[in-house]
């Protein structure tokens, strides 16, 4: 009878966690997934202009354009991914790039073409 | 008139999936009633014709209209096509029956 | 489940959003497809604009600009917008007293300002339930149609992967089967069929809204000047006004110069701070001719004449016009019209499909347990929503035109009739569960007669009279209707059959 109640309380556990990971992995997916979305956009429209010297309106549209063919494939990477660790860490190191560009070397250098 | 060659397409996609659908077993089963598979010559047979009229409907599209009207025109009548071949085989099988 | 394998995780990713988005997905597809032909609809709706084709030359200056200094000589701005094929009338817009966007419409061959009908209309309504569903507060109703396009994408993605068996049933439809493989079939024709069209349809849906949706990427590049980047897109100008008063120059001048400029038609002017020294005059190319909507724009000076700005649009920008562009469908070319209004009809079969499948399946794995939430969802996005729709069209011949009198708005209480009847299907199909489809597909069946009946009965413009006159767009909307009437009554004699078979 013990057996069968701690067999009872680990399903309980389990079925506590497989809610909480199903949880995140939507939170992440959808929320963080549109985050490092619009910090990948920003980020590559950045660097359409410092690099290679698009203008400012054109990178934009570029990049906005692309945003949503980006949110889909991680949309769907992030429902497909069997480890939500990777998933996570993927999503931080997009938004973190954005804000490494905004705050990193290349911050300096101007963002209109043309201008410096 | 470019309806006229908006018509021609139709008809050629048409008779290019209808090709392709007559290759699947179900629906040579609906078409003939024989179960027989088809024959390599004919399999080659029909899959270059569909080929050939799936080649030429955007070609006759892009010389009449525009080339951004051509490439919708192209999706949407293919589109078009496909159904009306899946309704043919689902209410007139027989009509596909003299098809080379 | 998600992260147990592809196929797997991809086929409980199609079934959540699928049923989470499918009764929103249904009344953007059921509004979008409709408004294809929003302009034709608005002759329907708008009995004094089914005019004849418009003169080919016409001058604003005498037509039009008197009726403006009129009508809203304090407006901030004058939208004129010249007549075309579909639609034959000049329209005047212009925010009135209490800044509301205000649409009147003038007679091009005699200058006439035609009566107001009181009617916001398909491309006043319809139009707008389509992209926003009529939330205006905070954007909500853009996001929600942002979520749906990207659900949309997902489930058009996850659909082609899941179905096991897309070469060999690429042409299979089996009516003469179950319920729920006929159900099957027909989703996954329509959906694998007009692939190409659904994807892109979506995605240009979005492409259209990428400044709501990334206007941090706008901000990133053009930091704290949104309007740069705007005008240096898309040749939006703007100034403030003065407050010295300045009469406008020859709007016929402008449009000349502009046509000159271009080798094509403008198809409308917007006049801004009229009657002001500081006003200017937009003038915007016609999208007739490409798949494109074009941003070329001339903006001259309100009182001189002078050009201020003549903006072309760019190559880049071009490509984000050209997904807007083949999702407007402000083109003229009318197989391309027809095929865009079948291919929204096998995307809004599609989507019902897929939920009466889910609901179907998972009646048979519970058992006949009555009424639930999304059976209720599913009946009233689909007969309850065209139910209606109907009644938007029947409240717009029954509503008397001179209910302004008592200071109500007309045009709203028309919406009025749109919603209060969506929720009351919303009601029935939550009474009376999976038997709501008879009632509300009979009621279809009487409310789409009705309103053809309506139509007679206020204008005098039946069907025979109608392609008498060669106002087809009237025709086509009462044949419309007519058809609309004879599917809802088969389908509830065919859902009576099964139920007296079952």
């Amino acid at each position: 009878m013990h057996s069968a109640a701690k067999q009872g309380r680990q399903q309980h556990q389990m079925d506590w966690r497989h809610h909480a990971s199903l949880a995140l992995r939507v939170l992440a997916g959808i929320g963080g997934g549109f985050a490092c979305t619009v910090a990948l956009a920003s980020a590559s429209a950045r660097l359409l202009v410092q690099l290679i010297g698009l203008a400012g309106h054109e990178a934009v549209l570029i990049a906005c354009m692309l945003g949503f063919v980006i949110y889909l494939g991680l949309l769907l990477w992030a429902f497909v991914e069997p480890q939500l660790w990777r998933l996570c860490l993927l999503l931080l190191l997009g938004i973190a790039s954005d804000l490494a560009l905004q705050f990193g070397p290349l911050a300096a250098r101007p963002l209109i073409a043309g201008a410096g | 008139m470019p309806e006229v060659t908006q018509l021609g397409v139709f008809i050629l996609c048409y008779l290019a999936f209808a090709q392709l659908a007559l290759l699947q077993q179900s629906h040579r089963q609906k078409v003939w009633r024989s179960a027989a598979p088809a024959p390599a010559r004919e399999r080659w047979l029909r899959r270059s014709v569909a080929a050939i009229s799936f080649a030429g409907a955007p070609t006759a599209l892009m010389t009449v209209e525009g080339p951004g009207f051509a490439v919708l025109l192209w999706f949407l009548l293919m589109a078009a096509a496909a159904i009306a071949v899946s309704l043919t085989l689902t209410w007139r099988p027989g009509l596909l029956r003299g098809l080379p | 489940m998600p992260g147990n394998g592809f196929r797997a995780s991809l086929s409980w990713l199609h079934t959540w959003a699928g049923v989470l988005l499918g009764g929103l997905l249904l009344a953007v597809f059921w509004s979008g497809s409709l408004v294809v032909f929003d302009r034709e609809i608005d002759r329907w709706m708008l009995p004094s604009t089914r005019l004849g084709s418009p003169p080919v030359d016409l001058s604003l200056d005498r037509l039009v600009v008197p009726h403006a200094q009129r009508l809203a000589g304090t407006a901030a701005r004058w939208s004129i917008t010249l007549p075309s094929e579909r639609t034959p009338v000049i329209q005047l817009e212009f925010p009135n007293a209490e800044g509301v966007s205000t649409r009147r419409f003038i007679d091009p061959a005699s200058g006439e300002l035609l009566p107001d009908h009181g009617s916001w209309a398909a491309t006043g309504f319809l139009f707008p339930f389509h992209y926003s569903l009529h939330l205006r507060w905070r954007n909500v109703g853009y996001w929600l149609l942002g979520i749906a396009g990207m659900g949309m994408l997902l489930l058009l993605v996850s659909g082609v992967v899941i179905h096991r068996k897309i070469i060999r049933e690429f042409f299979t439809f089996r009516p003469h089967k179950s319920t729920q493989r006929a159900t099957l079939d027909l989703h996954n024709l329509t959906g694998v069929v007009a692939f190409p069209f659904h994807f892109l349809i979506s995605l240009s849906g979005l492409i259209i809204f990428f400044a709501i949706y990334f206007p941090t990427v706008i901000e990133r590049i053009y930091p704290g000047n949104p309007a740069a980047f705007s005008t240096e897109a898309f040749g939006n100008y703007t100034r403030q006004a003065s407050t010295e008063p300045a009469t406008l120059a020859s709007l016929d001048a402008m449009r000349d110069r502009a046509r000159g400029a271009w080798g094509d038609e403008p198809y409308m002017l917007r006049i801004w701070h009229p009657g002001d020294a500081q006003a200017y005059v937009e003038v915007r190319r016609s999208f007739a001719r490409e798949v494109t909507m074009n941003v070329d724009r001339m903006t001259f000076d309100g009182s001189s004449g002078a050009l201020l700005l003549d903006h072309r649009t760019g190559p880049v920008a071009a490509i984000q016009r050209f997904f807007s562009g083949l999702h407007f469908v402000q083109f003229e070319h009318w197989t391309l019209r027809w095929l865009y209004f079948l291919g929204g009809l096998s995307g809004w079969i599609m989507i019902a499909t897929g939920l009466l499948f889910w609901t179907g399946a998972r009646r048979q794995r519970q058992g006949h347990t009555g009424a639930h939430l999304l059976d209720a969802i599913c009946v009233c996005s689909c007969s309850g929503l065209i139910l209606a729709t109907l009644g938007f069209f029947i409240a717009n011949r029954a509503l008397p035109t001179d209910v302004g009198r008592f200071e109500i708005d007309r045009a709203a209480l028309e919406g009025w009739a749109f919603f209060l009847i969506w929720a009351s299907t919303l009601v029935h199909a939550l009474i009376r569960g999976a038997g709501a489809w008879h009632g509300q597909l009979l009621a279809i069946g009487v409310a789409a007669p009705a309103a053809v009946l309506l139509n007679w009965l206020t204008t005098g413009d039946h069907l025979l009279h109608s392609l008498q006159q060669g106002r087809y767009a009237v025709a086509g909307m009462d044949l419309f209707l007519m058809l609309l009437a004879l599917l809802a009554l088969a389908a509830a004699r065919r859902l009576n059959r099964r139920i007296t078979n079952a």
